[in-house]
């Protein structure tokens, strides 16, 4: 886990709520079991202790955006979306001449 | 054909290939025709079986050119140059007539390739065809069959005819496969039999399906079971390199592969590339380099993520004006400027919060957090009223905390004149942001009037927290509305104790004792057992009875006497004295002095010491506007003055009435407090100082200070403060590092109420004052140890400052300036720097002669002691 956004260490949404928030902790700490992953799950409990408290949680999500961020960090986390395109792209393979 | 086959062909002294007869083919030649063939190598084929019909010209080497012929064919159609195969046949049926027959088969392969499959195919309705060639067309239709539709519909096939069912299923799931996700069922393929020809494209489905689930193994899985000669095994590489990039790079790909990476699977590698280049750009400060990588990174962002593209084009647009760039620029680099959502708003106010010591920064940050409030709240962010509203303008009260007043004003004056709604942001967006858009002139400024912005904050969210926040922000910068505060807090929440109290104080201070004691009933109603209110009601029955004697109600004062009796807080301590002292007083109104006696006795017998008794009694007649009675002979003092004048100052203080020192008492205070080995009770000796203080009796209050000290940790942190205000300006060292220490021990010992107390005093006196650094940092225990050794062993009042002698000799103190009719140095230096106004009206608010006073500040008055100017 390379994050500090505690919503990416719990891999959560924005508008995730109590509910969503204690469940993806259970689900991370089994993950990061903290015999196995001390680390890891240090990141997950200060997440999660940022993230239970009502105030805190609001003043993290409306306030943490971090201007000088590199630019490069926005696509962390950031999984390459597989667009559907149809056949015909797939099928332009095939009509090319074999090598 | 081959010139350079050709040419080593020709060439007569080469030996033969092979010794054989003129007429006849040898194996080997045969052998190794069939061979070039099988290596793909259709051109020296058809050269070298060209070379051995010349020679043998007999129907056997003509089979073997026509071979080569069909091989030559095949690739050709193989390469797409369907017209070069076209061409070649009609030139082969003309010279050989006995090709016909093969010719038919070629144009069924030719055919075949442009997607009309009927007459390949239709062998396969002959039941006698020859196994061989029953394979032989399976493997064509394995190895070229991807027209699935073409299959599907040959017409020379029966409609049930297995290999027509299969190309259908296939073509129906290979299209619904590319196009969104499918059901499990849709893949199952039962039309697709293991030995069918078409059976790779069924494992294909499934690995394209595996691949949108984001199951790479499996994907993976199911194109490693892709026969590797078929047609379906050409799509694996884009697959294998969308599925994991460490396969396949994109530049191995073909060019139509690469495309389909592009377009349904791309990298973020470029991306990722580009991004690195302008932050590093953006890091140099290089504009030049910034602007072109700017260009680079939205075109590559375009193709590679676009969803990707507004997020970026925000944080260039943030990243670009934090490096000094024109945002007409940025916008133009970009291909237009970037979206004014909240997002960007949020990004903007960040980036000039990052620009701290500005004020004008300040101030635009306060705008753009509300223009990001503004635009949250359209987006659904959130409400416009609850708690993430309020935490909004508590962040943009945080922002104004770090303005001055003057900044304020010029931060405000600023942007009533030049504040443009940030127009500029606006242009070129679409209608829904722009209609946000404050016009010049009719922007609301209460982003810069922090009483506004916590009076929203409590409307947004009117909770404890935030109403402290207001209630606090009041009584520093606006006392007048400090009441008003109150009063909506207590409308907003009516069972919170704080405001009631205030409220209370409030109209205790106006003398306005019968409102207080209404508010004092009420907070009791709430919370009876809260300690400030019980202190309270004590407090107020002692002022309202202290008014009623002073006003010669009797019976008014009778009546509060009897309630002050009856409460338990009454009968803790001292206080049984004070109530005993106010009802001799009371029973001396109304001439009872048999009462009055015996009120007199029982207040001796409760102080334990006649002296005591005295000076509360003394005290007590004072407040209440009465001449001093004397009962009797004056009691002989059975303890030092200090400690039967400090028992009264802290009694006074516990309920409210400070006791105001006598004047010939403090040199005979001054000599006992100044005799060694002293053992003081901390309590009066604090209460003492207080008062010392009040009075501005700043060399009692250091002697007090120094005794107090001396007596080892308990109340250190009281008599270090107070040492602190007891030193005189020229101090500053002295005076930072005892209240730094003062801070540092009330801190350890959670004593909130000291800390409080410094804060405002270091607030009201020290905020003119350059002072140094010691004083807010924390220190450890030797340093605090090394401060009280130093403040014991200094006895000695610093009446005077100590003279700094010029190069000359001569004294540079205040007093020798004087005598020679020079202004000090230091004062020079002070004009120089701010001015002669600003220099005399300090010394004015410091004389206390005019100038602008600050409310509630209490200077100590410099007249009795060797002011340096």
């Amino acid at each position: 886990m390379t994050h500090d956004d505690p919503r990416q260490v719990l891999g959560i949404p924005l508008e995730a709520g109590d509910d969503e928030i204690r469940a993806a902790y259970l689900r991370k700490v089994r993950e990061y079991p903290p015999d196995r992953a001390p680390q890891e799950f240090e990141k997950v409990r200060d997440a999660y202790e940022t993230l239970r408290d009502p105030v805190r949680r609001t003043r993290h999500s409306l306030l943490s955006a971090d201007p000088k961020q590199p630019l490069s960090s926005l696509l962390e986390g950031r999984v390459c979306e597989r667009r559907f395109t149809g056949p015909e792209p797939w099928l332009a393979i095939l009509r090319e001449p074999r090598p | 054909m081959s010139q350079k086959y050709k040419s080593g062909r020709s060439d007569s002294s080469q030996p033969a290939l092979f010794e054989v007869q003129p007429a006849d083919i040898h194996p080997k030649e045969r052998e190794r025709v069939s061979q070039l063939i099988a290596l793909n190598k259709s051109g020296p084929a058809l050269d070298f079986a060209k070379d051995i019909h010349k020679r043998c010209h007999n129907a056997a080497s003509e089979g073997l050119l026509l071979d080569a012929y069909g091989a030559r064919l095949a690739s050709l159609v193989e390469r797409g140059l369907d017209r070069e195969a076209t061409a070649l046949m009609v030139l082969v049926r003309e010279r050989y007539p006995s090709s016909s027959e093969r010719l038919g088969e070629w144009n069924a392969v030719v055919a075949a390739r442009q997607g009309n499959w009927g007459a390949f195919l239709e062998p396969l309705n002959d039941p006698s065809l020859p196994a061989e060639k029953r394979a032989a067309i399976a493997a064509k239709v394995r190895r070229d069959g991807f027209d699935l539709p073409a299959l599907a519909e040959c017409r020379t096939l029966p409609p049930e005819h297995p290999l027509r069912t299969a190309a259908a299923a296939l073509h129906k799931a290979f299209t619904d496969v590319t196009s969104g996700p499918v059901a499990d069922e849709a893949l199952a393929l039962p039309e697709v039999s293991r030995s069918s020809p078409l059976a790779p494209w069924k494992m294909l489905v499934r690995a394209i399906a595996a691949y949108y689930r984001r199951d790479d193994a499996l994907c993976e899985k199911c194109l490693a079971a892709v026969a590797a000669d078929s047609a379906a095994a050409r799509l694996a590489p884009a697959l294998h390199t969308m599925a994991s990039a460490k396969l396949h790079q994109p530049q191995d790909l073909s060019p139509a592969a690469a495309a389909l990476v592009n377009e349904a699977g791309g990298s973020l590698e470029a991306l990722r590339a580009a991004l690195k280049r302008l932050d590093s750009a953006l890091d140099r400060r290089n504009q030049q380099s910034i602007l072109q990588d700017v260009a680079n990174a939205v075109t590559v962002c375009r193709q590679a993520e676009p969803g990707l593209l507004d997020r970026l084009r925000q944080h260039i647009s943030v990243r670009a004006m934090m490096a000094g760039l024109k945002p007409d620029k940025v916008a133009a680099a970009m291909h237009g400027p970037s979206l004014k959502n909240a997002y960007f708003w949020r990004l903007l106010a960040r980036s000039f919060e990052e620009d701290k010591g500005k004020p004008m920064a300040i101030g635009q940050a306060c705008s753009a957090w509300e223009e990001f409030r503004k635009h949250a709240v359209r987006e659904g962010w959130f409400p416009a009223k609850g708690p993430e509203a309020a935490t909004l303008y508590l962040r943009i009260a945080d922002q104004l905390r770090h303005l001055g007043p003057d900044d304020l004003e010029d931060v405000r004056h600023s942007f009533e004149y030049h504040f443009d709604g940030h127009a500029g942001y606006y242009k070129g967006q679409p209608p829904e942001i722009r209609a946000l858009m404050s016009g010049r002139g009719k922007v609301d400024l209460y982003f810069l009037s922090p009483h506004s912005v916590l009076e929203r904050a409590c409307e947004a969210d009117p909770c404890t927290e935030n109403f402290q926040q207001w209630l606090h922000h009041a009584e520093e910068a606006s006392p007048a509305t400090c009441d008003q505060v109150a009063e909506r807090w207590c409308a907003a929440l009516p069972r919170d104790i704080p405001p009631l109290l205030h409220l209370m104080r409030s109209a205790e201070e106006r003398n306005a004792l019968q409102k207080a004691f209404k508010l004092m009933e009420r907070a009791e109603h709430i919370d009876g057992l809260n300690t400030e209110v019980r202190r309270a009601r004590l407090r107020l029955l002692v002022s309202m009875s202290v008014r009623h004697l002073r006003e010669k109600k009797a019976n008014l004062a009778g009546k509060d006497l009897r309630q002050m009796e009856a409460l338990p807080q009454a009968q803790q301590g001292d206080r049984p004295a004070f109530v005993a002292a106010l009802r001799f007083v009371w029973c001396i109104l109304r001439d009872a002095k048999q009462e009055a006696a015996s009120a007199h006795a029982e207040a001796v017998r409760f102080l334990g010491d006649g002296a005591t008794a005295q000076f509360l009694f003394l005290q007590v007649e004072r407040w209440c506007g009465r001449p001093h009675s004397e009962l009797g002979n004056p009691a002989r003092p059975t303890t030092p003055l200090w400690v039967a004048f400090g028992r009264v100052c802290a009694l006074g203080e516990d309920m409210g009435m400070p006791v105001d020192l006598i004047h010939e008492m403090q040199a005979q205070l001054m000599k006992e407090l100044s005799a060694p080995n002293i053992s003081p009770n901390p309590r009066p000796l604090a209460a003492l100082g207080e008062a010392a203080i009040r009075q501005d009796h700043f060399p009692l209050a250091y002697t007090i200070a120094g005794a107090g000290l001396a007596q080892g940790a308990e109340g250190q942190a009281r008599f270090l403060f107070l040492r602190a205000r007891s030193l005189p300006p020229w101090e500053e060292e002295r005076r930072s590092s005892c209240l730094a220490a003062a801070s540092d021990l009330a801190r350890r010992q959670h004593d909130s109420d000291l800390l409080k107390r410094i804060g405002e005093w270091r607030d009201e006196e020290l905020d003119w004052l350059d002072v140094p650094e010691q004083a807010t940092a924390a220190l450890g225990a030797a340093e605090i140890g090394n401060i009280v050794q130093r403040e014991i062993e200094a006895r000695a009042f610093p009446s005077s400052r100590p003279g700094v002698p010029r190069g000359d000799g001569e004294c540079q103190c205040p007093a020798c300036c004087a005598e020679r009719g020079e202004i000090p140095r230091e004062l020079m230096e002070t004009v120089d720097q701010f001015g002669p106004e600003a220099v005399v009206q300090a010394l004015a608010e410091m004389l206390g002669i005019g100038g602008k006073k600050k409310r509630g500040r209490h200077r100590p008055r410099l007249d009795d002691i060797d002011f340096p100017f």
